[in-house]
C-alpha cells in the first residue's frame, strides 16, 4: 500500500498538469459571470471605504460637498468625486493633531489629542477583553460541561438578559456606578473602571462559548478525567485550545465593542475621551465649515487599527462566527 | 485539585481502575461538591450580569414609579415624588412616543425584510463560487468590523442633503451628496435625504394629480383579481408552468396595485402610512442593511454548507430547478439559520441607536426618531438644564421597550418556531 502510492503519483505526474490546465480552461468561463456579479456587488459594498480614503487625501478646496459641484456630470467627474487631484498625506497629520476645542500648535506625536484617545481606548479595550474572556470562558464551560443545582434556571436567566437593550440600562447603570464611586473612588463615574466594568460579562459571549464547549466530544472529556485532570485543567489544557476560534471571536467582538462604544463613554466619563467620542466632537464643531478631508482622515485613523486586527485574525474569526448560528 | 479525588466514583466499576476509596459517597454530597465548583466558575459572570444588566431593569421599573427626579443622589428618590403609574399613563398619551413607536416598527420591518433577503441573495451567489470564497467572505464582512460613528459620516457625505433648509430650491450645481449628484446627472429631482420627513411613495408618485374614485375602484378590483389568479395558478397548475404564470400575474398585480395605491394616497392626501417610510428612514435602512450584510452572509454560508450535496443531487434528479429547488430544498433546510438571524436582527434593530444618532449631525428628524433616540432625548435633552431631568419618565420608556422586544420575540417564537425544520 505504502509503496504503490508514490509510484502511482509519479506515474500520473506527467498527465496532471495537462488535466488541471484543461479543467481550469473549462471552469473559469463557467464561473466568470458569477465572479463579475459578485465583484460588482463587492465594489458597491466597499464604495464608502474608497470614498473615505479618497476624500481624506483631498486638498481642502475639493473636499467639501459643495465641491462636488460641476456643470458636467459624467463618469470622469464622478471619479474625481472621490479620487483626489493631488494627494495630501499631511491631512492625516493634521487630523491627528486637531483638537475640537482649541487651536493647539502641532505637538509631538504622543501628545496629540488623538494619541490620548487611542491610549484610552486601548487600555479600556484590553481590560474589557481580558475581563470578558475570564467571565465567559468560565461560565460557558460550566454551563456546557458541569452539572449543578439550578443550572437550567440560571441559564434561562442569562439568556433573558440578552434581550435587554444596552441603551436601556445606561441610566440605572450610571446611578449604580456613581453609588459604587461612593464606596471606592476608582469605581465611580469618570474613571477607567466605569468604562469597562459593566460590560465584562455578556450573555451572548457565554452562549457562544457554551455552544463550542458542548461540541467537544464526551469521550475526550471522560478519558482525560480518568487521567486525573481536574475540571479546570481540562478547560485550560484541552477545551480552550480546541475552541480557539470561538475564544478569538469573543475576544475580537469584545475589543470591537469597546472600540466602537460611543454613548456609554459619553455619559459616564466625559473626562476620558475615547476614539469614538473624540471623532464625534470633531464632527460636531465643524458644523458649517466642516473640513471633510480632515474628518475622513480621522475616521480612517479610527478604523485602521480594527481593520488590521481583523485581517490578522480573519480566518479563525470567521470560522468562529460561522459556527454561532448552527444549533 | 480536590476535584480529582471527588470525580472518579462513577468510573469505579471500570476494569483496570484501581481505586482505593469505595464509591459510597452519597449522591447529594457529590452533586453539591460539583455544584460548588460550578458556582465558582459562573460567579464572576453572574455577579456582573446581575449588577449591571438585570438589576438595572428592576431598578428602572422602580424609578418609573417616580416623577420629577431632578438629581438622583442616592439609590432611592425622595418619597414625595412618588407618582404611582402616572408616567405610564403619560407615556401612552404622548404623541411623540407613538411616533417613535411606529418609526421603530417600520425600521425593524425594513431592516429584517431587506437585510435578510439581500443577504440570502448574496449568500446563495457566494455558495456557488468554487474559488476565492474565503476572500469574498472576508471582504463582505469588512463593514461589520468598522465603527458606526466613522462610517456614518461617510454615509452622510453619500446621502448628503442639498440643503438643510426645506425652503431652499434644489440646485443641480450644488447637489450635496453623491446620491443627489447622480440624481441630478440623470435629471431626477434631488432629495433632502436624511432630513426629509416626506414619505418615499409620495416623492415618487405625487404629481399633484387629480383623483378619480371610479378609476380607483376599478384598479383595486383588478388588483384583487390578478392576485387571486396568481394564487390559483400557483396552486392548481403543474409546478413549472404554475410558477411562471403566477409570477407574471403577480407582476401585473403589482403594477396595477401600484396605480391603485397612488390613487388611494391622492384621495387621502398622502397621510400616515400611505406615504410609505420617510426618505430619511429609507436611507438609514439602506445603511443598516449594508452594515450587517457581512455578518448575515457568514452565518448563512455556514448554514448552506451544512446542507448535504446529495440532497441537492437527489432533488435535481427529481427535476427540481432554480426556484423550486430554492423553495423546496434550500429554504426549508436553511430555516434554523434563517430563524436565528431573524431573532438576532430583530433584537439588534430594536436596539439601534448609534446609527441614527451619528448619521445626522444636526440630530435625528421626527421621522428618524426611533425609540432609543426618543429615550435619549427625554433623558438628556428635555427638561430644564440638569442632565437628569427625565429619569422617571425615561425609565418608563425602558420598561415599554423591554416589553416590546420580549413580546415580539415571543410572537416570532410562537408563530415561526414550528415552521423551522431542525432535521
Amino acid at each position: 500500500m505504502i509503496k504503490t502510492q508514490p509510484l502511482n503519483s509519479s506515474v500520473l505526474q506527467p498527465s496532471t498538469p495537462d488535466q488541471t490546465r484543461s479543467r481550469r480552461r473549462f471552469r473559469l468561463p463557467q464561473q466568470l459571470p458569477l465572479h463579475i456579479v459578485i465583484i460588482v456587488l463587492l465594489l458597491i459594498m466597499l464604495f464608502p471605504f474608497f470614498w473615505m480614503v479618497g476624500t481624506s487625501l483631498k486638498p481642502d478646496a475639493e473636499a467639501t460637498p459643495g465641491g462636488l459641484a460641476g456643470k458636467t456630470k459624467d463618469l470622469g467627474t464622478f471619479l474625481k468625486l472621490f479620487w483626489p487631484s493631488e494627494f495630501h498625506f499631511e491631512n492625516y497629520v493634521k487630523a491627528w493633531n486637531t483638537s475640537y476645542n482649541s487651536t493647539i500648535p502641532i505637538k509631538s506625536f504622543f501628545e496629540a489629542p488623538f494619541a490620548t484617545y487611542f491610549f484610552n481606548s486601548l487600555v479600556i479595550g484590553v481590560a474589557e477583553t481580558v475581563g470578558v474572556l475570564i467571565t465567559s470562558i468560565l461560565a460557558g464551560y460550566a454551563f456546557a460541561r458541569m452539572e449543578f443545582v439550578g443550572k437550567g434556571f440560571l441559564f434561562a436567566f442569562i439568556l433573558a438578559t440578552l434581550s435587554i437593550p444596552h441603551e436601556a440600562s445606561y441610566i440605572p447603570n450610571l446611578v449604580i456606578v456613581s453609588q459604587l464611586g461612593n464606596l471606592a473612588s476608582w469605581l465611580g463615574a469618570n474613571t477607567y473602571t466605569a468604562l469597562f466594568l459593566p460590560w465584562i460579562a455578556s450573555a451572548f459571549y457565554i452562549f457562544l462559548l457554551r455552544q463550542f464547549f458542548m461540541g467537544i466530544p464526551n469521550e475526550l472529556y471522560e478519558a482525560s478525567l480518568l487521567d486525573g485532570i481536574s475540571q479546570f485543567g481540562f478547560l485550560w489544557r484541552i477545551a480552550m485550545p480546541l475552541s480557539s476560534p470561538a475564544i478569538l471571536t469573543v475576544a475580537l467582538f469584545a475589543f470591537l465593542g469597546n472600540w466602537n462604544a460611543f454613548l456609554w463613554p459619553l455619559i459616564v466619563a466625559p473626562n476620558i475621551p475615547v476614539v469614538q467620542t473624540g471623532l464625534r466632537t470633531f464632527l460636531a464643531t465643524a458644523d458649517v465649515q466642516t473640513e471633510w478631508n480632515l474628518l475622513m482622515a480621522a475616521s480612517t485613523i479610527v478604523i485602521i487599527p480594527i481593520v488590521l486586527l481583523y485581517f490578522l485574525v480573519q480566518k479563525r474569526f470567521i470560522e468562529g462566527i460561522s459556527r454561532t448560528g448552527i444549533k | 485539585m480536590a476535584l480529582v479525588s471527588a470525580k472518579p466514583t462513577e468510573k469505579a466499576s471500570l476494569p483496570g481502575s484501581n481505586l482505593e476509596r469505595p464509591p459510597d459517597r452519597t449522591k447529594f454530597s457529590k452533586k453539591l461538591r460539583g455544584s460548588l465548583q460550578a458556582y465558582l466558575f459562573i460567579a464572576p459572570a453572574m455577579l456582573i450580569l446581575f449588577v449591571f444588566h438585570f438589576f438595572p431593569i428592576v431598578y428602572a421599573f422602580f424609578l418609573s414609579l417616580y416623577s420629577r427626579i431632578s438629581v438622583v443622589k442616592g439609590l432611592i428618590p425622595p418619597a414625595e415624588s412618588f407618582a404611582g403609574f402616572d408616567n405610564y399613563g403619560r407615556l401612552l398619551t404622548d404623541p411623540d412616543w407613538w411616533n417613535s413607536f411606529f418609526n421603530t416598527l417600520g425600521y425593524v420591518t425594513g431592516v429584517v425584510v431587506l437585510g435578510l433577503s439581500a443577504s440570502l441573495g448574496v449568500a446563495l451567489l457566494l455558495d456557488k463560487v468554487k474559488q476565492g470564497k474565503e476572500f469574498y467572505r472576508i471582504a463582505f464582512f469588512l463593514p461589520y468590523v468598522t465603527s458606526l460613528v466613522a462610517v456614518a459620516t461617510v454615509w452622510y457625505l453619500i446621502f448628503g442633503p442639498f440643503a438643510s433648509n426645506a425652503l431652499v430650491k434644489p440646485n443641480p450645481n450644488n447637489p450635496g451628496g453623491v446620491v443627489n449628484w447622480i440624481f441630478s446627472a440623470f435629471g431626477i429631482p434631488m432629495q433632502r435625504w436624511l432630513l426629509d420627513d416626506k414619505g418615499i411613495f409620495r416623492i415618487i408618485f405625487d404629481n399633484g394629480g387629480r383623483v378619480d374614485p371610479a378609476q380607483l375602484i376599478i384598479w383595486l378590483g383588478l388588483t384583487a383579481l390578478l392576485v387571486g389568479g396568481a394564487i390559483l395558478s400557483y396552486r392548481r397548475l403543474p409546478d413549472n408552468i404554475g410558477g411562471w404564470v403566477s409570477g407574471i400575474l403577480v407582476v401585473g398585480a403589482g403594477l396595477v396595485g401600484w396605480s391603485a395605491w397612488v390613487e388611494l394616497a391622492h384621495l387621502l392626501r398622502w397621510e400616515g402610512w400611505l406615504a410609505g417610510p420617510s426618505i430619511g428612514m429609507v436611507a438609514v435602512i439602506i445603511v443598516a442593511v449594508w452594515y450587517s450584510l457581512g455578518f448575515n452572509i457568514i452565518i448563512l454560508l455556514a448554514g448552506l454548507s451544512n446542507i448535504s450535496r446529495e440532497l441537492y443531487e437527489a432533488a435535481r434528479m427529481d427535476g427540481a430547478r432554480g426556484w423550486s429547488m430554492l423553495r423546496r430544498i434550500t429554504i426549508p433546510l436553511l430555516s434554523p439559520t434563517l430563524f436565528f438571524l431573524l431573532i438576532v436582527t430583530t433584537i439588534s434593530a430594536f436596539q439601534a441607536f448609534t446609527l441614527f444618532f451619528a448619521i445626522v449631525p444636526g440630530g435625528a428628524t421626527r421621522s428618524l426618531t426611533v425609540l432609543s433616540i426618543f429615550y435619549y432625548d427625554v433623558t438628556f435633552k428635555r427638561g430644564s438644564g440638569a442632565a437628569t431631568a427625565g429619569f422617571g419618565y425615561s425609565s418608563t420608556i425602558v420598561i415599554f421597550m423591554l416589553i416590546l422586544i420580549v413580546g415580539i420575540n415571543q410572537l416570532q417564537q410562537r408563530f415561526l418556531a414550528n415552521k423551522v425544520n431542525y432535521d
